[in-house]
């Protein structure tokens, strides 16, 4: 590889690092996300319930 | 949106973030990915080829921005981890994680583009010497510091074990910066402040190596604060969850 393969090579993985990381972060927050929405729809129905007995 | 819960003790932020912080989260977004593109193009257009080495020693710019940023990152672990063991605030934790986290990841691919720069110039990708080996023990430590959680039962168990290893941890940086100065290594010494004191770096590798560090520093900032944002949301679930539980 010339040396500047290796330089490209360097930054390829610098980018690709922190682009994955950047995709896992934001898998993880939408997937959180649905659970919350859930729960909080969970919590409000029950809140509701219990204000009509 | 942000819900407070009437019933039970919790109040809840729906998003573990206050709708107030979104704005500057999302500037922070735009100033990082520009101050990124502006230190590619620093890096590939403007700073000079170095005599000795060639286009190859460009790798410098992100590979000592990344390490300088990653011993604030471990640094950021070691003051959170002091504070959540005095305080026992979640808040310090979260903190404390997300740096650890984004440390590692920076410690790695640090790593990584030192072994690429190495190969052309040393002739291989590894060598036993002290800046290598101390900086590959700093990564064992860290990675260490974010599983130790997972192997104890109780979040707050594995918060206060993890902040034990997260301050002892931090005795290895700078072992690892004065190990160029300690000892007689492969891996270049101080270039950029030279031991006399003397500038080491023409004018043009500076502000590139200083745009590099901005856009690295700016990085390590947001990236942060998205993961504190994450674990934040993921204690409300928790929470929430505890609280549906209790009174179902």
């Amino acid at each position: 590889m010339s040396n500047l393969g290796y330089l490209f090579a360097a930054y390829a993985v610098v980018w690709v690092g922190i682009f994955v990381y950047m995709l896992w972060l934001s898998s993880r927050m939408r997937s959180v996300s649905r659970d919350l929405e859930r729960l909080t729809q969970e919590w409000s129905q029950h809140l509701a319930s219990k204000v009509q007995k | 949106m942000a819900a407070t819960y009437q019933e039970g003790s919790i109040s809840v932020r729906s998003q573990g973030q206050s709708s107030a912080l979104r704005p500057w989260t999302n500037i922070l977004g735009w100033l990082t990915g520009a101050s990124v593109l502006l230190s590619i193009a620093a890096i590939f257009l403007y700073a000079p080829t170095e005599r000795v080495q060639g286009d190859v020693q460009r790798i410098f710019y992100y590979h000592v921005s990344l390490a300088w940023i990653s011993y604030l990152a471990f640094f950021v672990v070691f003051v959170s981890s002091i504070m959540y063991l005095w305080k026992r605030s979640p808040a310090w934790d979260r903190l404390a994680l997300a740096s650890g986290e984004v440390g590692v990841l920076f410690t790695t691919l640090f790593t990584i583009t030192g072994s690429i720069w190495a190969k052309p110039i040393w002739g291989t990708w590894w060598t036993w010497d002290a800046r290598l080996t101390s900086t590959l023990i700093l990564w064992f430590i860290y990675v260490g510091y974010l599983m130790v959680r997972s192997y104890v039962s109780g979040r707050e168990q594995g918060a206060r074990l993890a902040a034990v290893v997260g301050i002892i941890g931090f005795i290895d940086i700078p072992i690892v910066q004065l190990s160029v100065t300690w000892w007689r290594t492969l891996h270049p010494g101080p270039t950029i402040v030279r031991q006399t004191g003397e500038i080491g770096l023409p004018a043009e590798m500076l502000i590139t190596l200083g745009i590099s560090m901005l856009a690295v520093t700016l990085l390590y900032v947001y990236l942060v604060l998205q993961r504190v944002r994450l674990e934040a949301m993921k204690d409300t679930v928790s929470a929430l969850s505890l609280e549906i539980a209790e009174e179902v």
